[in-house]
């Protein structure tokens, strides 16, 4: 009984100094992980070239009778926070612009021939993608770390961060996202409202590396809210060509227009 | 202590039961968003990264939105048809349908070709006909919306020569800085097209500065009556200003200033305008006419619009409104209240734009609550409204969505005013309204417009509307 006794002291009192030590030695605090975020921001900017590809959603909800397709060519501008989207599909749209600067966009009513300003909160129109998931991302700025835990997603050792958003322009209070232990690649992210309820969660289950970018190939937003809403956003025909300076302008977005 | 240590006695002593209990108890919190979220199963696969060629993806790209090899031909086809059971028996029924076509040619990337044309059934030739009985007049069947050509200076300075509808003004249901298009803002469809004048626009674009200046020549025949519309607009945080001007020899000049900005969660708009005097021939309560010269004339306005999409999924409440203020109206708009066949109409001293937009203070308000707690329910209500004449229009409606396909909508528009008065021609009415939306924007509508004082033996209007898609 004795023995018995000292050999699970010695192993409590074993386990306990392993995981001490092993904390202490892999230990991330809140402020690396708010550099990990940036890190992750900086590998999707391209702000030493232009950026164009094309942009596919698909869309289902439950009051829809079949899939709803929308492609888009992309341009972007990160070195100026630019960018232009244009319609493909569907075919009725076709040519329609927006044009974004900074916080500023507007988009081109081709009946009225008018220009109208939009806000960077609203959805793309018949999808579950926010205008402002198109712009650079910048998780890092608009979310400050309040804390962390270790797990696992799937194949992935991932730290599961919690955000806090830190200005009100952003549409989600409070995030926590899904970053790998690795290579500090987002997997997921999950957007709760000021009341702690999960609204949406965001899926980026394949990427592309470019030299030291990596830029989500196939991003999915799921509803939380009604059963059977998301939209898978695919990315492809990516591009760092030189884009001319004229797309990023009002001019251009009224030319392409039918 | 000795309490302490007979407690940890037994703890120890059922260590690897402790254990077992611990990892059952702390495995759901590790694996619970993987057992819940049949997603995950995308993050098994550890190659999930793919390598690109920096090279491949750099090199110059052939897509180019302005270059067309085929012409693009596009338009809308829409008929109505209604039945206006307050009619005589042999004149209670009426039709039309509006085909709409527009040519798109891209041949290279400095030029452009456009035209849009629509025509209106059913017409008739007057000359062999005689009178056209309500119908169209076959010369008037077509019409020319837009023809116009872009090209482009060294990639520096674009033109559209030709009849085009402008971007002018930044109001949505009124727009007095908007001198420039023939036709004014549907109120009841804010982005319905307009038709725009024959001009040369000429605009030099930058990143966030445009500068535009208009050569409008619409329906002239002398050099002296070409008008000249330069406009500037900027971005100032997140503020777009715009300064303008308009000048024509024997026309009002007009300074212009309009901006749009967020204040919070709210888009506003403002427009102001001052012109020297007024292009309008006023009627005075006399049977004359009079204008207003060499004297300024002040027109301003400011919009709103607001949306909140409740986080939780409960629904979505827009509203958006407007007030302007029209120095260039009556003081008393009872005065531009004239017969068909008062002689300032008939000898065309007054013509039917000196009539538009009489009043001094307007206002409009929209208000859509949809959604409501996750249903297919919408509720709204709008209020345009002429102060000076107190005459206005309120449309309260609840509608219920099916599928996307088909809706049911109840309304009850109530006019209120002055018999002839700007949106009470009938004086007060209301008319209870359903109407069922089909498919696209088709919509069958059953009204009954009741009038106090008004009896019909039956007060019944069966209107359809079909297929107003575009192609």
């Amino acid at each position: 009984m004795m023995n018995t006794f000292k050999f699970a002291r010695r192993l409590l009192l074993a386990t306990a100094f392993f995981t001490i030590t092993s904390a202490s030695a892999f230990a991330i605090t809140n402020e690396e992980l708010q550099e990990k975020l940036s890190l992750s921001d900086y590998r999707a900017t391209f702000s030493g070239s232009d950026f164009q590809a094309t942009i596919k959603m698909v869309s289902t909800d439950p009051t829809f009778t079949e899939p709803k397709v929308r492609e888009y060519t992309q341009f972007r501008r990160d070195g100026n926070d630019a960018m232009v989207m244009v319609t493909l599909l569907p075919e009725v749209d076709k040519g329609q612009g927006k044009l974004r600067i900074d916080e500023n966009m507007w988009s081109y009513d081709p009946e009225s021939r008018n220009f109208t300003h939009t806000t960077l909160k609203e959805n793309i129109e018949g999808t579950d993608v926010k205008n402002n998931d198109m712009k650079k991302p910048t998780i890092a700025t608009d979310y400050t770390v309040v804390g962390f835990k270790e797990g696992k997603l799937g194949a992935f050792d991932v730290y599961i961060i919690d955000l806090k958003a830190v200005n009100e322009e952003v549409p989600y209070a409070f995030q926590k996202a899904y970053m790998r232990k690795d290579n500090f690649v987002l997997l997921m992210i999950q957007s709760y409202s000021l009341t702690d309820r999960l609204l949406r969660t965001t899926y980026y289950p394949t990427y592309s590396k470019i030299d030291d970018k990596y830029i989500a190939t196939t991003t999915i937003y799921k509803d939380e809210l009604v059963a059977g809403k998301q939209t898978t956003v695919t990315m492809f025909n990516i591009s760092l060509a030189p884009i001319p300076d004229t797309v990023f302008s009002k001019a251009y977005i009224e030319k392409i227009n039918k | 202590m000795i309490r302490i240590n007979k407690i940890g006695q037994r703890l120890f002593l059922r260590f690897p039961a402790v254990l077992l209990a611990a990892a059952v108890a702390l495995l759901p919190m590790q694996l619970g968003a993987q057992e819940s979220d049949p997603f995950l199963d995308m993050f098994s696969n550890p190659d999930m990264i793919t390598e690109e060629n920096i090279e491949e993806i750099s090199a110059p790209l052939e897509e180019n939105f302005l270059i067309s090899e085929k012409v693009t031909i596009g338009g809308q086809f829409y008929f109505e048809a209604a039945a206006d059971f307050r009619k005589a028996w042999d004149k209670n029924f009426s039709y039309s349908g509006v085909l709409q076509l527009n040519l798109d040619a891209r041949p290279v990337e400095s030029f452009r070709f456009f035209a849009k044309a629509e025509t209106e059934y059913p017409f008739i030739d007057t000359e062999t006909n005689g009178s056209s009985d309500g119908l169209i007049d076959v010369e008037e069947a077509v019409k020319i919306q837009e023809l116009y050509a872009d090209f482009n200076i060294a990639k520096a300075v674009y033109g559209r020569v030709g009849k085009q509808t402008i971007a002018w003004g930044v109001g949505r249901y009124f727009s007095p800085a908007d001198v420039l298009n023939l036709t004014p803002i549907d109120l009841d469809d804010p982005d319905a097209e307009r038709t725009g004048p024959v001009a040369l626009k000429l605009h030099a674009s930058g990143l966030l500065s445009n500068f535009y200046t208009y050569i409008i020549s619409n329906e002239i025949s002398s050099v002296a009556d070409i008008a000249i519309a330069p406009k500037y607009e900027t971005v100032l945080g997140s503020m777009e200003l715009g300064i303008a001007g308009f000048y024509r020899y024997d026309m009002a000049p007009k300074l212009i200033a309009m901006a749009t900005f967020p204040v919070g969660e709210v888009d506003l708009y403002t427009e102001l305008v001052g012109a020297w005097g007024s292009d309008k021939t006023y009627a005075d309560n006399a049977g004359g006419t009079y204008t207003t010269e060499n004297s300024p004339v002040v027109q301003a306005t400011l919009g709103f619009s607001y949306k909140y999409t409740d986080p939780l999924g409960n629904g979505v409440f827009s509203s958006s409104g407007q007030f302007w203020y029209n120095g260039e109206g009556y003081a008393d708009p009872s005065l531009a209240i004239l017969a068909e066949n008062d002689p300032r109409i008939v000898a065309k001293t007054i013509l039917p734009g000196d009539l538009e937009n009489p009043d001094r203070y307007y206002s409009a308000l929209n208000v859509t609550f949809s959604n409501i707690l996750k249903s297919n329910v919408t509720v709204a209500a709008s209020w345009f409204s002429a102060f000076g004449g107190a005459t206005g229009r309120i449309t309260p409606s609840a509608s219920y969505a099916f599928n996307e396909d088909f809706s049911l909508t109840a309304k009850v528009p109530i006019n209120y005013g002055a018999a002839g008065a700007e949106f009470s021609p009938l004086g007060f009415q209301y008319t209870p309204t359903l109407e069922a939306k089909l498919f696209g924007n088709s919509q069958v509508s059953f009204a009954v417009p009741i009038s106090p004082g008004t009896v019909y033996q039956y007060p019944f209007v069966l209107s359809l509307s079909l297929a107003k898609e575009r192609f």
